[in-house]
């Protein structure tokens, strides 16, 4: 894809991202007004690589476009993968929830107490906890 | 590295209350410098895991007069920092399919009106017409019109470049180190990059909070605790309300591009030390066990993204929000557990009237660092 | 429509096959279509010269099949009532239907920036 980087006059209405309509003209207003410098900044911003492909398509392309734009091709952190590998539907995931021991429910909040005048223990804690937020 | 600035104000922390604050007090005519370990919109922040439910009702009753104060900013808000926010005010129902409950709820309901909130129970058939894809098994619910949702993202990235537009300085990767402080007042902040000599400092950095606030003896009972978001592919739109459920985890919302975003509390794994976060299976499989539970046809829709962010939980479940006392110039703005979003705006305007004007109305004193007790020794 | 110049015969390296595949119809939006047992709905559809699938939810564009392999989600269509069937990968069976993705813009597409 040397044509991005070579390109005297790249088109901005060039679409990037297929799935969320993305265009390089709106990468481009992310990275240069809006400081984006990685593949999940822009995301963010304009939604690139939101879409059902998650980023598949355009990740690749955005990371390109950040090295082109930003004269540079190291550092550039890459688009971040997230799990389900492919969408997963909803009744599916629902359907093994009973394989699953733990958790045992959700971190208890207000909103999901029928009480106002509930007031809570301490909530459900993570596990692992650095020592740096011991009290000292 | 130690090169010197100076600025009246330094903000620790760009997630919603950070760039918010940084964003009041610029306007406010504050020479700001807001610092974040990361970039912008880095992951693994609660900022970034939040469901972005801008809600009234729910809170522990301390709260309420604060979140009716702070979502009346929302109003005004897109308007002012001259961004879509996609913020929809559509309305929020909790509900219940246990009769038992109800009472409960109702009690709630009565309660969260005495305060001033447009809130009402809503049942059966009425229910059912408001909201049209609810499963048949909810009774009835709490509705609050005036409840809606916002973009996390787009929120918070509005007001970085919305104060940046009004002079402040942003320091992105510019981890705080410690506080530096001089008898009883704060007197800089020293971070990887350089010293910043201040007046005042926001520590708004959520669950990076605590060891922060130690360098100076303040000690927060806070802990991180992992939450798990998840979205699905685009639908036409089926949902303008929030939908939450009594005793179930879900917060059930659909977002202006299309997705239905679920939250609901279910626990994600994260490492604030490291940054790493990981899913949780079990929660997205329950989390999508609750989902249908409450709409069923969403069964038939697929989720495509998962993911975990870090929140700072405090003990009694309330942010830690005010000066300190014995320590001038140092404003702590944390530990919202889980429902700090909506309030972003508020915490924002109040710091900057604090600070310009030294106001700190009563609706928030609820929330001082004092009540754990003086010297705040108090251990989780 | 010169259906038969819009299907691979035969290739190098893809077990093509289509002598071999049995005749069958297959019912898109109403419309009845030969294609051949066995071969992805994308290459069915596009033998019948309709290569727009779907018209994209954000922009209303029209799209069809584009990597042709399962990776980009282009080519999403309803079979047999379950939407978001990746084309390029369900193979046709007689007596299948398939609805093509309408244009339903929503309420929240008047949002996006």
């Amino acid at each position: 894809m040397n044509e991005i980087r070579n390109s005297a006059q790249p088109d901005n209405d060039l679409v990037i991202c297929r799935c969320e309509g993305v265009t390089l003209g709106q990468i481009r207003t992310c990275i240069h007004e809006l400081g984006a410098r990685s593949v999940n900044q822009v995301k963010k911003l304009t939604r690139a690589g939101m879409g059902p492909c998650q980023g598949r398509t355009c990740a690749g392309l955005v990371e390109m476009i950040l090295a082109a734009e930003s004269q540079t091709s190291v550092g550039i952190e890459p688009y971040k993968s997230r799990p389900p590998v492919r969408g997963m539907l909803i009744g599916v995931l629902a359907a093994s929830a009973d394989q699953f021991d733990e958790p045992a429910g959700p971190v208890s909040v207000a909103m999901l107490r029928p009480q106002a005048s509930d007031y809570p223990n301490a909530p459900i804690m993570s596990e692992e906890i650095d020592e740096r937020y011991q009290t000292k | 590295m130690s090169a010197i600035k100076q600025s009246d104000a330094v903000v620790i922390g760009a997630g919603i209350i950070g760039a918010s604050t940084a964003y009041y007090l610029s306007k406010a005519g504050v020479d700001v410098t807001l610092i974040d370990s990361k970039g912008n919109n880095a992951s693994s922040t609660a900022s970034t895991a939040t469901a972005g439910g801008v809600r009234h009702q729910g809170r522990i009753p301390a709260e309420i007069p604060f979140a009716l104060y702070a979502i009346k900013l929302w109003t005004g808000l897109e308007e002012e920092v001259s961004t879509d926010l996609h913020y929809r005010q559509d309305g929020m129902t909790v509900l219940t399919d246990d009769e038992a409950l109800i009472p409960g709820l109702e009690e709630r309901v009565a309660k969260e009106q005495s305060l001033g909130l447009d809130i009402k129970m809503v049942y059966g058939p009425e229910m059912h017409e408001l909201i049209p894809g609810l499963s048949p098994l909810m009774l009835a619910g709490s509705y609050c019109p005036l409840d809606g949702h916002a973009d996390p993202m787009r929120t918070t990235n509005a007001l970085v470049e919305a104060a940046k537009g009004l002079g402040a300085h942003i320091e992105w990767h510019c981890p705080a180190e410690n506080l530096v402080a001089e008898g009883n007042r704060i007197v800089a902040v020293r971070t990887s990059k350089c010293n910043i000599h201040c007046q005042h400092v926001v520590l708004a950095a959520g669950a990076w909070s605590k060891p922060i606030a130690a360098t100076v003896g303040v000690s927060l009972p806070i802990q991180p605790v992992g939450l798990q978001m998840m979205v699905t592919s685009r639908r036409p739109h089926a949902l303008d309300q929030v939908l939450a459920w009594v005793g179930h985890g879900i917060s059930l919302k659909q977002v202006p591009s299309g997705g239905f975003v679920i939250g609901g509390g279910w626990p994600g794994h994260g490492d604030p030390a490291t940054y790493q976060t990981s899913l949780n299976p079990g929660s997205m499989a329950k989390s999508a066990q609750t989902t249908v539970g409450l709409f069923p046809s969403l069964a038939d829709v697929p989720v495509i993204r998962a993911w975990v962010g870090i929140e700072a939980f405090c003990v009694d479940e309330l942010e830690i929000l005010g000066p300190v006392p014995g320590l001038e110039g140092l404003i702590m703005a944390t530990g919202f557990s889980g429902h700090g979003f909506a309030l972003g705006p508020g915490v924002g305007s109040l710091i900057a009237d604090y600070v310009t004007a030294g106001k700190w109305p009563e609706m928030v004193r609820p929330f001082s660092i004092t009540r754990f007790g003086k010297n705040n020794q108090e251990d989780i | 429509m010169m259906a038969d110049t819009l299907r691979l015969k035969s290739h190098p390296v893809l077990d093509i096959n289509s002598h071999n595949r049995r005749p069958i119809t297959i019912i898109a939006d109403g419309r009845t279509i030969k294609a051949l047992e066995g071969e992805s709905l994308a290459a069915a559809l596009w033998a019948n010269g309709i290569f727009s699938l779907r018209y994209d939810e954000v922009t209303g564009s029209a799209r069809g099949m584009f990597c042709g392999i399962g990776h980009c989600y282009e080519c999403r269509v309803t079979v047999d009532g379950v939407e978001d069937i990746r084309s390029c990968l369900v193979r046709v069976r007689e007596g299948m239907h398939v609805s093509l993705k309408r244009p339903d813009l929503g309420k929240g597409d008047d949002h996006d920036s």
